[in-house]
């Protein structure tokens, strides 16, 4: 290995905003230290895009001075942290360019023509400038080409190793997983369910802080007449388990750049049923070997909850398949830092 | 006033170091002044007027104690290379004692600092193509030094400087409006010796005129038209030339006064101890002084010409040509020949009119060349310089802020966002330099 | 109000800023005001980094998050405090102090290429800063001195509470000394260890802090102490849980504790609510503010012969040491050190 480094990981900081690529960044530092390195995350203020400071505070990340040595390293996760000049400065994308950081605040305006134009240039150069651009999916690294011309590495972050073997007899619930974005088109998969022909079951697992997407789900579990037929995990250490248990894994956001969810499903050797416009989770499922790809509608959705209730032996075919894809992939922190290094 | 004073010292070669000896005893008598050497060896002489520190290990401490640091820049690279670069780190008043300085750079970059690529960059930056072109061949070994001449890179020299030091009016011209330091004149100070010059020897009309030439070998000493004019005079007892100092040309010069007759009369010393040149001096009616081109600056060798109350033919160029005519008979560079030759024949037919001018010289010498005024002026001029650090930071953050902002699409953003930079450098650091 | 705390992000240190500005935020939420740190990475070097730097927090926005406004921006360090605010209150923690009394120090502006131009550049900017803010405090008497002599710049101190002060508590006397601050040169445990070898009673310290973290300075006190022949009478713990360091205050005979110039001394607190006397020096800075000399401790000139006095009369007698500890305990109880009188100077 080579000599211990100096590495600062960095996230955007919108205050009063949770933001998850936090997760990503600990669990990156955590990597470091345990390869020996010093690491720190390091958070930088988004700034208002509506204002009309927005600019000055584009030119302020761009001026910001961080490194201090030639061990210095700066992993830019999303932006504007990737603004920041730094001569050994590394890209591992965890959300698109100028990814909406949530839904938009009420009365909060977007960005006006001109300024977004500067800041789209800004963060061309300021790409441009780093040795090497990663990102945590193909599905980002496609994106991220249609926004800037650039082009972007996939790697996949590790997820955490579960320590969950499958329980053999899987539960009762196809798993769903939410991201807390308010991508995960819960109406779609709810009304999927509602057309499903098999008594099927969806767990939903979500922020136990989330107490607005309960509500949304029960209202409109309750309009479609859903009663008994879907439940709720909260996210925590006890997902694992969850994951373990469950006899699918349905997961249908809309362009979806986080793999993490199909990563989990695959690791706990579980078939997983994505709609075909899901991104990061489609790219990973192979329809029919590992899992179902369909169009993100309620009928095709509904049709593979079906076989996935009903055909045990066959989902679990395809969740052994995935695992073994999963295995076949060979994600680990070691070779992660490899490249990010390098 | 605690002043850091970075300039060569003896022993380095007097060329160099001579102006220390000239300053320094009233630069100790009107300031708290460190003086720095880059080498480790100096003229213990120099502790018994001020403090001699070594520019070496952890001393940006002790420099940073002071309240202003004045640096000494010079076109060659072993003596002032490291006193440049010191002075790019931190700001403070430059005083050049050459206006162009392109040797410097060509081999503190090239050849002691390796780093062709830097000067590449810097020699486009400032020239453009042609510039980069030019360095491409000097780093290749295609082009000699004095090829460089084209591209002095003053303002590169002085870029950090919070004020600038010319000796010439002619470098108050090329300096302002460039770079970012505020230019002050001050005449080349010179601690003329009680003892010389007052009452020198002449010989009368009637006499062989007694010619002395000297200098460092790298100025370019214009010889070949003196020789020429004096290869005409019939009658060779009229004069005597005396030719002192290293010369680069001495072999074809002498060859040329061999085929020309004019072994006899014209002699080359070669280098001398100081005391022998002034005793030469001492016995001498009138001095060729004729540089060209020159790299602008003053010449503490034409103040010493003028402490020995001597007249001299000196090109009305560079700073020679602010010289008062009534103390030097200029000689214009396209009309060498002539020129020379009417002084001779004006020396011809009125010595004395010569006399008064070389009085003139020591008179101007003793009234605006005293070390005294000049070390007054340079200490106001590094008390103002304490209050140009804030400008000169705003300075440079604007344009740190501007070369970024200027690879932004729309003007209006730039513009807009380029206000808001000096508002806030205003509000926290106040008004630009 | 929606407040932020905005502070820097040091290189690689977490330590006394962090908790206060945690601790802060804590107690702005309980006071019922949605409070968020930023605390944002920088470098103080070389020299035109902190120019650029100086700049680069200037133009940034705190403003608002999402559309949503931020009332009030508490700045607790520089450069955090130039953030533009309209409402901008600082609780200053400490200047920067390589451009101040720390100039000549091994980390000090003076080292730099261009020092002297970056530390008149900080000078200014911190009169700006301090200038247009709503109100200037700071966490001690101490740094409001600092502030008042170096920039003539008034200020009102507001103490903050230590971290988990109820927990202290004070038990039986077991015969050693405690220096619980993190070892670096400025804290002065070389003092005490060139002291230890000169006491007539045989003292017992035992130190913590960072252990491996404070890197070559805890190596070269650890081998002072093997040279002076200190042997067991010196004890280096490494980090401790919480738990073990209440433990350790408790059974102390009295608290060592002789910075130079310290800002605030949470250790000094920290002693006191454990009811032990504090042993500190003259030129320690804020552990004067709470040290009476005689009264609740010992305040010794700076040199290793005061500090072996000082430590050899309260190693000799313990029952005043112990009412010194309890006296501490009654005088900051009167001082009712607590966050709602900090949140309400805060936000006046």
């Amino acid at each position: 290995m080579s000599k211990a480094l100096k590495v600062h990981i960095a996230t955007a900081q919108t205050p009063f905003r949770r933001n998850p690529t936090d997760a990503l960044a600990a669990d990156l530092r955590d990597a470091l230290r345990r390869a020996g390195h010093r690491a720190e995350t390091v958070q930088i203020p988004y700034g208002a895009h509506s204002s009309k400071r927005a600019l000055d505070h584009l030119l302020a990340l761009r001026l910001l001075a961080l490194d201090e040595s030639p061990d210095d390293v700066l992993i830019a996760l999303e932006y504007p942290t990737y603004l920041i000049r730094h001569p050994r400065k590394v890209l591992w994308l965890a959300r698109g360019a100028s990814q909406p950081d949530g839904l938009p605040g009420a009365g909060e305006r977007t960005m006006d023509a001109p300024s977004a134009a500067v800041r789209q240039e800004v963060e061309g150069r300021a790409c441009r400038e780093a040795r090497a651009v990663y990102s945590i999916s193909a599905a980002l690294a496609h994106r991220w080409r249609k926004l800037t011309g650039l082009e972007a590495l996939p790697l996949y972050p590790p997820p955490w190793p579960s320590g969950c073997a499958d329980s053999g007899t899987p539960d009762d619930y196809v798993l769903a997983p939410l991201g807390g974005d308010g991508s995960a088109r819960v109406e779609l998969l709810l009304k999927a369910l509602a057309r499903a022909r098999r008594p099927v079951v969806v767990r939903f697992l979500g922020d136990p802080g989330d107490a607005e997407l309960r509500r949304t789900l029960a209202r409109q579990a309750e309009t479609l007449g859903l009663g008994g037929r879907w439940q709720w995990s909260d996210r925590g250490p006890e997902e694992a388990a969850t994951y373990a248990r469950c006899r699918a894994v349905l997961a249908a956001p809309y362009e979806e750049t986080n793999p993490e969810t199909a990563l989990l499903a695959m690791q706990a050797g579980k078939a997983l049923i994505v709609g075909r416009d899901s991104g990061a989770l489609a790219e990973l499922v192979v329809h029919r070997r590992t899992g179902w790809v369909v169009a993100a509608k309620p009928k095709a959705l509904a049709r593979a909850m079906d076989k996935a209730w009903s055909r045990e032996d066959k989902s679990r075919v395809l969740g052994q398949a995935a695992r073994a894809s999963y295995l076949a992939m060979n994600l680990d922190w070691e070779k992660v830092l490899e490249l990010l290094l390098a | 006033m605690r002043l850091n004073w970075l300039s060569p010292l003896p022993p380095d070669p007097p060329e160099f170091s001579d102006y220390i000896r000239h300053v320094l005893p009233e630069l100790a008598r009107q300031a708290e002044v460190t003086v720095w050497s880059i080498r480790d060896v100096w003229d213990p002489q120099l502790e018994q007027l001020a403090r001699v520190r070594h520019v070496a290990g952890d001393f940006w401490s002790e420099l940073n104690q002071a309240d202003m640091s004045v640096f000494h820049l010079g076109d060659n690279a072993e003596y002032y290379g490291a006193i440049w670069d010191i002075s790019r780190q931190q700001p403070g008043v430059v005083v050049l004692h050459d206006l162009s300085l392109p040797e410097l750079f060509a081999k503190v970059y090239v050849e002691y600092g390796r780093d062709a690529e830097g000067y590449l960059q810097i020699l486009e930056r400032f020239y453009g193509d042609e510039g980069r072109r030019a360095a491409q061949e000097w780093v290749a070994g295609r082009r000699r030094v004095e090829d460089m001449a084209r591209f002095p890179l003053t303002e590169y020299a002085t870029e950090r400087a919070l004020a600038v030091v010319t000796h010439s009016r002619e470098g108050m011209s090329r300096l302002r409006g460039h770079g970012r330091g505020k230019v002050f004149r001050a005449e080349l100070p010179y601690a003329a010796r009680r003892h010389v010059g007052t009452e020198p020897s002449i010989s009368g009309q009637g006499d062989s005129l007694r010619l002395i030439e000297f200098g460092p070998p790298w100025v370019n000493r214009r010889l070949e038209p003196l020789l020429e004019v004096l290869s005409g005079v019939r009658s060779r007892d009229r004069f005597r030339l005396d030719v002192y100092g290293e010369l680069r040309q001495r072999d074809s010069l002498e060859r040329y006064c061999a085929t020309r007759g004019l072994e006899s009369r014209v002699r080359f010393h070669g280098s001398v101890p100081e005391e022998e040149l002034d005793r030469a001096l001492e016995r001498t009616d009138l001095v060729v002084n004729l540089r060209y081109p020159t790299r602008g600056e003053a010449s503490l060798d034409q103040l010493r010409i003028w402490e020995h109350a001597l007249p001299s033919l000196v090109f009305r160029a560079g700073w020679y040509a602010e010289l008062d005519e009534a103390a030097v008979w200029f000689v214009r560079p396209e009309q060498e020949v002539d020129d020379i030759q009417r002084a001779l024949s004006a020396w011809d037919e009125n010595p004395h009119g010569f006399v008064k001018m070389g009085r003139n010289g020591r008179r101007i010498l003793a009234e605006d060349h005293s070390p005294a005024l000049y070390v007054q002026r340079l200490v106001g001029i590094a008390a103002e310089a304490i209050g140009f650090q804030a400008p000169a930071a705003v300075t440079e953050l604007a344009e740190r802020a501007e070369s970024e902002l200027k690879s932004w699409p729309h003007a209006e953003a730039r513009e807009l966002t380029a206000k808001s930079v000096a508002r806030a450098l205003e509000e926290l650091l106040g008004k630009p330099g | 109000m929606r407040i932020v705390i905005v502070n820097v992000q040091e290189p690689f240190g977490y330590g006394g800023a962090e908790i206060l500005a945690e601790d802060l935020r804590d107690a702005l939420i309980d006071a019922g005001h949605p409070t968020e740190i930023v605390a944002i990475p920088w470098t103080g070097h070389p020299a035109d980094r902190l120019l650029a730097n100086i700049l680069a927090f200037r133009l940034m926005d705190l403003t608002e998050s999402r559309g949503v406004g931020i009332d009030r921006l508490i700045g607790l360090k520089f450069p955090a405090y130039l953030i533009p605010h309209r409402n901008k209150v600082v609780w200053l923690i400490h200047q920067h102090r390589a451009a101040y009394e720390l100039w000549n120090d091994e980390y000090g502006l003076s080292r730099l290429p261009g020092g002297a131009q970056a530390r008149e550049a900080v000078r200014r900017a911190d009169l700006r800063a301090f200038g247009e803010a709503r109100r200037v405090l700071t966490i001690s008497r101490n740094v409001s001195a600092r502030l008042e002599r170096t920039l003539g710049c008034g200020s009102l101190a507001v103490y903050p509470p230590p971290r988990n002060a109820a927990k202290f508590y004070c038990e039986s006397d077991e015969r050693y000394f405690f220096f619980p601050s993190r070892s670096a040169p400025l804290k002065r445990q070389r003092l005490v260890v060139t002291a230890m070898a000169l006491t007539r009673q045989p003292v017992r310290v035992v130190f913590t802090g960072d252990g491996a973290g404070s890197g070559g300075y805890g190596a070269e006190l650890r081998g002072l102490a093997d040279e002076l022949g200190l042997g067991e009478r010196c004890e280096w713990l490494e980090w401790v849980p919480e738990s073990e360091l209440l433990r350790w205050y408790a059974h102390c005979r009295a608290v060592v504790f002789p910075p130079l110039d310290e800002d605030y001394g949470f250790i000094t607190l920290e002693a006191m609510l454990a009811s032990k006397p504090v042993l500190t020096c003259r030129d320690s800075g804020a552990t004067l503010e709470f040290v009476a000399h005689g009264e609740t401790g010992l305040a010794v000139e700076p040199n290793k012969e005061s500090v072996a006095l000082g430590m050899d009369e309260l190693w000799a007698d313990p029952d005043r040491a112990r009412r010194w500890g309890q006296a501490g305990r009654r005088r900051i109880d009167d001082l009712a050190i607590g966050w709602p009188k900090v949140v309400q100077e805060l936000l006046a």
